[in-house]
């Protein structure tokens, strides 16, 4: 459950509403709890100190009764006898064993003669064992006897019996024992042997064996011992009663101590009821809990439905009634809210179809405009070729007006002298030095008239190539130095009134397979624009034009030593329609017509560098389709 | 002083007459018979009826079974209530001394007739305390024929036959526990439980007796807690195939089994031979001989358990063979033919010395085979505490004499 689970007002709710019964019960459950605790303890200890005196009445008679047994055999001859004569020992043991079933708690019975020779021994494992126990406590039954004496007999102490010859047989769980020893002797009127003392029966009691005669003993927890200090599982233990007795002349302490399991019990089954009940508490608050929960509830889900279909403009949901006031309350100003969203919307919707409508009037407005624009600026291109054109061509016929006129003027001399010739050969005026004269200048006019067709020949040829590559859209082959030259020496009429130094940087194997007539239309326009916004006709000016062929492209460089120009009009280099000449013959539109040729037509990238003094730079770099074939020269 | 009741008055005469018969019955003197023979009894009784008679005795029998009898003629001394007569196993005269045994008169050997060979079982040192009355109570191989045609001569044939069972089980039986039987192992390894040196219990042929007679057990040749009369019973059954029983039981087995019966030799071990101990059941007169009147009952007594028909009554009655050499060899050539096996046992058999050691060897023997098979200590250790217990018992029925 995350903490928006937490958070949740449901959630919160039923929480709240099982604390306020769980922890009442819990408080209430404690206390009574711990009232059953201590009445329960006082109740094991006065059942203890009840139990304590019965127990040990019943280990008194035991005793007594044992006691009253082993009498009852130090009277029987067999027994008398048996500590005389080996004959009884069949007897002897039958009566001896017959004592031990009866009498479980006696470990050990033992028959002695007068010289503490243990005649009879039961359990058998300890027969011919004197038990160092006897001669610790019975010194002086029979005063003239001494260990010393025997022979052939064991001596050896019950612990180490125990330690080394029990093998199971024997269950002596401790070496502290209770004695009872009852002295043999003959009893019989009639004899003169009678009151003699043949010797004694002892019966080693383990005292915890002793406690195997109380009823239930192992379900409790008993101690029976010769100290008073009395080891207990104190982890099990809770109430410890002691009484103290003295049988057979020693004090015995016996203990009984309460598991702690006894008094546990009731509490255990109290807590057990408790529990049942705080489940079932819990399981009623859990019920209601949700109930109420669900009853406060189910208004707010129903009114963030209505909200949700409000969202969703689903205003025709009707408000359900509600039982609580402050829903109710709610709902109300929810449907007011409604009416006036539904008239808010209503004025909207009327206010957008009015704005929609001048909105459109506005396009179709900026539409015709935009057309109108596209036409100025097909008309703007339209004019600034035919510009280009009528300047190309001004330029041209001022080139081909000097060699012709020139031409004229010797063709007038020679047709002036061919003239005065046939005159002065007709009037047979004519001299020979006149003649040779005539002759002469007309040979030179011959020869001037000749030089200017040629030149004009060669001018005309050189327009033709010009004109036929600007006019061609279609691709052809040419070669990249050849080309550029022609386009200097074409451009001759505009660059003559300059100094200008052309340098061309190209590999002159290279062959392009491209459109000329771009190339050409770029190249006019770079060298256009330098002198108009580079060069004035006093100073010496370069311009260098360089090619090479590198990793996949050609990369074209113009650049000259002009003005240059600002940043800022670096930076509307490129746009439609901008002029730092405008009303001076530029159009604006030069340098846009470039960018659109090498960008789409050669499908390249154009940069230009420049800043004021110090001349411009022109990069073009070409896709290497354009590449026909080229060797790995350069030349100047 | 308080009046009694007038019925009081009226009982007394009857009440006088009560105590006056059993003060006279109480007085009258008894002729006081033990004896250890089960059956016997009327036969005993038909005996001695006339001494009885003749000296107004009132005779009166009893059969004590041989394990309490002597501890009650030991009982029946401390409390002066000692019987005329007992009939005991010679061994008993090992406790000459506790039973207060006086020598019988010259009268008494003298008219006995009987074979000096046979006073040695009643012969203690260089006095003679009882007359013996029959001899025998040797062991025999009793085997049903039904199941055996040829009896075992070998220990090591039974164990073979007890292998060769389809269902282990024991294929023998006598009463394991009882020392009477343990004791003829004994011999069987060379050494006796006395010699001349005295107890000769924790020896070698001890330690292998023990182990030899456990080893029966163990390998269920014989099943040890089968008694005397289980063992007789389940041989009669015909579940064991051998028993071995003292000659006493031979009319008893003779009577249910009829020409099934067969008696043979015990088994020898290892080519050493099975020798049976035998001994003899005499007369014993625990109340002495001091007067005349006593003396002349027990000559008479006496007359009457040794005369022949008395003892062909308790030979033919009661299987006791006769202590009279003469009688018996002709009672057995009358008899059946098993009886020259019988009597061939008990001439090869060893005499059960009736010496205080020997008292003292039983004692012995009984403390250590029972420790044994208690306390699984080792047959050394066994017989050592034998020998020790022995020791002390004879110190004891020394100190008493």
């Amino acid at each position: 459950m995350g903490f928006s689970a937490i958070k949740s007002f449901k959630n919160q709710l039923i929480i709240i509403l099982i604390l306020s019964t769980i922890i009442p019960v819990l408080l209430i459950s404690s206390l009574l709890l711990l009232q059953i605790t201590d009445d329960a303890k006082a109740g094991v200890t006065a059942k203890l100190a009840l139990q304590v005196k019965s127990d040990m009445e019943v280990i008194n008679n035991r005793l007594d009764i044992l006691t009253s047994r082993l009498e009852q055999l130090a009277l029987d001859q067999n027994i008398v006898l048996a500590a005389e004569n080996a004959v009884f020992s069949v007897t002897a043991q039958a009566q001896m064993a017959r004592l031990r079933n009866e009498h479980p708690e006696v470990s050990v019975i033992q028959l002695y003669d007068t010289q503490l020779w243990p005649t009879e021994s039961l359990p058998s494992f300890f027969e011919f064992v004197a038990l160092d126990t006897v001669f610790e406590k019975y010194p002086r039954i029979f005063p003239n006897s001494e260990l010393s004496k025997l022979s052939g007999v064991d001596s050896a102490s019950l612990r180490d019996l125990i330690e080394q010859r029990s093998n199971g047989q024997v269950s002596l769980r401790s070496d502290e024992f209770l004695t009872i020893t009852v002295i043999l002797s003959k009893q019989n009127e009639v004899s003169s042997q009678s009151g003699i003392k043949t010797g004694f029966l002892i019966a080693l009691i383990s005292l915890p064996d002793l406690l195997t005669v109380l009823e239930d003993q192992n379900q409790r927890n008993l101690s029976l011992s010769p100290i008073a200090t009395v080891t207990l599982d104190e982890n099990r233990t809770n109430v410890v009663k002691t009484e103290q007795r003295l049988i057979n002349g020693e004090t015995i302490y016996f203990s009984v101590a309460s598991l702690r399991d006894e008094f546990v019990k009731p509490i255990n089954r109290a807590i057990r009821k408790v529990a049942v009940t705080i489940m079932a508490v819990l399981l009623i608050s859990i019920a209601l809990a949700l109930y109420v929960s669900r009853r406060f509830i189910r208004p707010m889900r129903q009114i963030k439905t209505l909200v949700e279909s409000y969202r969703h403009g689903q205003f025709e949901q009707k408000i359900s009634s509600f039982y609580f006031s402050e829903f109710q309350q709610l709902s109300s100003v929810l449907k007011d809210m409604v009416n006036q969203i539904e008239k808010n919307q209503k004025e909207l919707e009327s206010r957008v179809a009015l704005r929609t409508n001048e909105l459109a009037n506005a396009n179709n407005e900026l539409t015709l405009l935009l057309a109108n624009q596209r036409n100025l600026q097909s008309h703007l291109v339209e004019t600034e070729k035919m510009a280009q054109l009528g300047g190309l061509v001004a330029g041209v016929a001022h080139e081909i007006n000097t060699p012709v006129g020139i031409g004229v003027t010797a063709a007038t001399s020679l047709h002036e002298f061919i003239k005065e010739i046939d005159s002065g050969v007709n009037a047979g005026t004519m001299t020979k030095t006149r003649l040779n004269s005539l002759l002469q200048r007309s040979k030179e006019c011959t020869e001037i008239l000749l030089t200017n067709l040629s030149r004009s020949a060669e001018l005309i040829s050189n327009f033709k190539e010009v004109a036929v590559s600007q006019s061609g859209s279609e691709q052809n082959t040419f070669h990249l130095y050849t080309f550029l030259s022609e386009i200097i020496v074409s451009l001759y009429p505009q660059t003559r009134k300059f100094h200008i130094n052309f340098s061309i940087d190209i590999d002159k194997t290279i062959e392009l397979h491209s459109f000329q007539g771009v190339f050409a239309q770029i190249f006019t326009n770079f060298v256009i624009n330098s002198l108009k916004h580079g060069f004035n006709h006093e100073d010496h000016y370069n311009i260098e034009v360089s090619a090479r062929i590198d990793d996949g492209s050609l990369y074209l460089n113009y650049s000259d030593d002009g003005a240059g120009m600002e940043q800022s009009v670096l930076n509307q280099i490129f746009e439609p329609f901008y002029t730092t000449k405008r009303g001076k013959g530029g159009t604006g539109l030069g340098m846009h017509i470039v960018y659109n040729l090498v960008t789409q037509k050669l499908e390249g990238k154009i940069s230009v560098q420049s800043s004021l003094g110090r001349g411009t730079h022109i990069s073009i770099s070409l896709p290497i389709t354009h590449v026909v074939n080229r060797v790995h020269s350069t030349s100047k | 002083m308080t009046k009694r009741h007038p019925i009081f008055f009226s009982f007394q005469p009857f009440v006088c007459l009560l105590l006056s018969l059993a003060i006279f019955a109480a007085k009258s003197e008894q002729l006081v018979v033990w004896h250890q023979k089960n059956d016997a009894s009327p036969l005993l009784e038909q005996i001695l009826a006339p001494v009885a008679q003749q000296y107004s005795l009132t005779l009166s029998v009893s059969y004590i079974s041989t394990t309490d009898l002597k501890t009650a003629l030991i009982k029946s001394v401390l409390n002066k209530s000692e019987p005329n007569l007992a009939l005991v196993p010679s061994d008993f005269f090992g406790e000459q001394a506790t039973l207060q045994l006086q020598p019988i008169p010259d009268e008494l050997h003298q008219a006995a007739g009987l074979e000096k060979s046979v006073w040695d079982f009643a012969q203690l040192n260089d006095s003679i305390y009882g007359v013996p009355v029959s001899v025998g109570k040797h062991l025999l191989l009793y085997f049903n024929k039904q199941h055996v045609v040829s009896p075992v001569t070998q220990w090591q044939q039974l164990f073979e036959l007890s292998k060769k069972q389809p269902i282990k089980r024991p294929v023998i039986g006598w009463n394991y526990k009882e020392l009477f039987w343990f004791i003829n192992f004994v011999p069987m390894f060379g050494e006796m439980p006395i010699n001349e040196r005295g107890l000769n219990l924790d020896s070698k042929a001890m330690n292998k007796a023990i182990k030899f007679y456990r080893e029966l057990s163990r390998q269920g040749i014989i099943d040890k807690n089968c008694n005397y009369s289980c063992s007789i019973q389940r041989f009669k059954n015909g579940e064991f195939f051998y028993t071995i029983n003292g000659d006493w039981a031979y009319r008893d087995l003779k009577n249910t089994l009829g020409d099934d019966l067969g008696v043979s030799a015990l088994p020898s071990y290892q080519s050493a031979p099975m020798k049976s101990f035998y001994s003899a059941i005499a007369m014993i007169f625990p109340k002495g001989h001091q007067s005349e009147k006593q003396k002349a009952i027990n000559q008479a007594i006496a007359n009457a358990l040794l005369s022949d028909s008395a003892q062909t009554i308790l030979f033919e009655k009661a299987g006791l063979l006769p202590a009279k050499k003469t009688l018996r060899e002709g009672l057995v050539a009358k008899a059946n033919a098993d009886y020259a096996d019988i009597i061939q046992v008990l001439e090869s058999g060893i005499q059960t010395p009736s010496t205080p050691s020997m008292s003292a060897a039983w004692a012995g023997m009984r403390k250590g085979i029972d420790y044994y098979f208690e306390n699984n200590v080792s047959e050394e250790r066994a017989a050592n505490i034998m020998q020790r217990v022995a020791q002390r018992q004879l110190q004891a029925l020394n100190e008493n004499r």
